[in-house]
This record gives C-alpha cells, structure tokens and sequence, in this order.
C-alpha cells in the first residue's frame, strides 16, 4: 500500500507534496521577499555590501520555491528534472555572464563621440 | 483491491477497475508528459536568462531619460509580489485537493488563484500605463525597452497562465477530475510556480536593485 502510495505520488513527480510544504514555502517566500524590501528601503547598510545581500536572498529564495513548490528532490523519479534544471542553471549562467563580459569589454574599447572628438582635437593640435 | 482506492472520495479520480498494469501504464504516461513540460520551462528559463542579460546591459542607457529609481514605486510592486507568492500557494492547495479527489475545492482554489493572477496583471497594466502616459514608454530610451520587454514578457505568461486555469476551470467543472485534468493541473502549477520564480527574479534585479 505505502508503496503504492508513492508510486502515485513520484508519478506527478515535481507536482503533489502536503499541507505542510506549502505552508513551509509559503511563509519562507513571504519573510524572503520582506527582509530585502525594509533593507532596500531603510539603506541601513552601504551599497555595496547591499546589492550582494539582496541578490543572496533571491537565491535563498529560488531554493525555498524549487523545494517546498516544485519539490524537487533526488528520488529517482525526480532525478532527470533535476539534472535538466543542473544543465539549465549552466546555460543561463553562460549566457548571462558571458553577456556581462563581452558587453563590458565592448563598452571599455568603444569610444563615445565626445572622447572621439577630444582625441582629433590634440590631434590637430600635433 | 483495497489499494486501487486511495481514499474514500478518490472513487470519481482513479477508475475503481483498472489492472495494475493499466495503472503502471497510465503513471508512465504522467511522468512522461510532466517531464517532458518540465523541458519546456527550463526552455522558458533561457527565453528570461536572455532578456534579463539585456536588461543588465542597458540598464544604465536612459538616454537622459528617469532612471528607475524616479519611475518604480517600490510600495506598489511589493503588493504584486505578495499577490502571486499567494497565488503560487492557493495552486499548491489547489492540487492538494486535486489528489484527493474534491472537485469543489478544486474549484475554489483555482478560481482564487486566476482571481490573483488577475489582479496582478490589473496592477501590472496600471504601472505600464501610467508610465506611459508620463512619456516614458518603451521608445524612450535602452533602459526602458528592456525594462518594458523583460517584465511584458512576464506579464504575457501570466496571462496565458490565466487563460489556461479558465479553461482548466470550465474542463473541469464539466468533466470532472479526470485522469487527463489532473494532469493538466498538474502541469500548470508547475507553469505557475515557475512564474513566481522568474517574478522573484524580476522584483530583485529589476525594482529592488534600482532604488541601491
């Protein structure tokens, strides 16, 4: 019978959990989106060191929602969205730091017009 | 034959008669089907992956234009969060429901759900047009382009999300929680939890990080 049970239950895979797990989430979700919000609104700490621990909480955040929402797991039903997820999160991290990087380099050897005109300028002047 | 039942209401959910290998078949199939939805959403990652790449370089491009800091009213997208976080929770009671088999609070629970998503596209529409109509539109500078197609997209999911549960709705209130509906529920809710995620994203990157 238990066996069934779960049968059932790694058949929707990713989908059906308990009361409990929702609630877990829910909460977490809350109290995560609230403490960066008062960080943001009070500026209490220096701007740096903020945009880091803002983005962290994002990230606590993600975990809390692929656990208690999704339920992913490392049962064997499971085992192939999680991997799927591992290749995913490889991906976007290619795509967005490489975006970041080329961009940046990009914009470093780019002249403006203004500094283009500044360089002809003590051209001529030569 | 005890086992065939899970519970005393699940009767109008499982067929009461169905052979264990009917029963193996149709949970390959699930799994299947929900797996391969799960490849799509991690698809629809890379879609955001990309777009929020954009907006990371053209943040800073407002072409004299406001910044976000002057356009975003924190207070105001704190309540759209607040309200998907609880639409994501009201799916999550709704497929609880759904495995047990009582299609009323089914019913209840995903109409609340499409009720939040309603909303939120309601407030969502308010900011967009009320920057609009400021003369910050989507023409106005780099920023803003980016700004407008990384959370339209958004906001386009979401209506699609709410153009599904109605239809999930009305295939349920007419046929029942069928095997086929329960894993169509199924797979939106993963769709809508997906949502959520992507929004959290947005809320930090986007509103959060431009008022540092």
């Amino acid at each position: 019978m238990t066996n069934e049970l779960n049968t059932i239950d790694t058949a929707y895979g990713a989908a059906r959990s308990n009361l409990v797990s929702y609630s877990m989430g829910f909460f977490l979700s809350l109290i995560l989106t609230l403490i960066p919000y008062e960080l943001v609104r009070e500026h209490s700490i220096g701007g740096g060191v903020l945009v880091y621990t803002i983005i962290a909480f994002a990230l606590l955040q993600l975990a809390v929602q692929l656990i208690f929402f999704l339920h992913l797991n490392t049962r064997s039903n499971a085992k192939w969205n999680l991997i799927a997820l591992a290749f995913t999160a490889i991906m976007v991290t290619f795509l967005v730091v490489g975006t970041l990087w080329i961009m940046q380099n990009l914009s470093e050897n780019a002249m403006s017009p203004l500094r283009l005109n500044n360089m002809m300028d003590l051209n001529h002047g030569d | 034959m005890r086992s065939l039942v899970r519970t005393e209401d699940a009767h109008n959910m499982y067929p009461p008669i169905e052979t264990l290998h009917e029963r193996q078949a149709r949970h390959a199939i699930d799994a299947r089907v929900v797996f391969g939805f799960w490849i799509y959403i991690m698809t629809d990652c890379l879609l955001f992956a990309s777009l929020f790449a954009v907006y990371a370089v053209m943040h800073g491009n407002t072409f004299g234009g406001p910044g976000g800091a002057e356009l975003f009213s924190l207070p105001f997208v704190l309540l759209e969060t607040f309200g998907l976080l609880t639409s994501s929770f009201t799916a999550g009671l709704g497929i609880l429901f759904a495995h047990k088999g009582m299609k009323r609070e089914v019913l209840i629970w995903f109409g609340i759900t499409l009720l939040l998503g309603i909303s939120f596209i309601g407030m969502e529409l308010t900011e967009f047009t009320r920057m609009a109509m400021e003369g910050n539109d989507w023409s106005k500078s780099g920023f803003l382009s980016s700004f407008f197609t990384l959370v339209g997209t958004h906001g386009l999911h979401v209506f699609s999300g709410c153009l599904w549960i109605l239809i999930l709705l009305y295939q349920i209130m007419t046929k029942g929680l069928t095997t086929t509906n329960l894993r169509r529920l199924s797979c939106f809710a993963l769709f809508w939890h997906f949502l959520d995620i992507i929004w959290i994203f947005i809320f930090t990157f986007v509103y959060l990080l431009s008022e540092i």
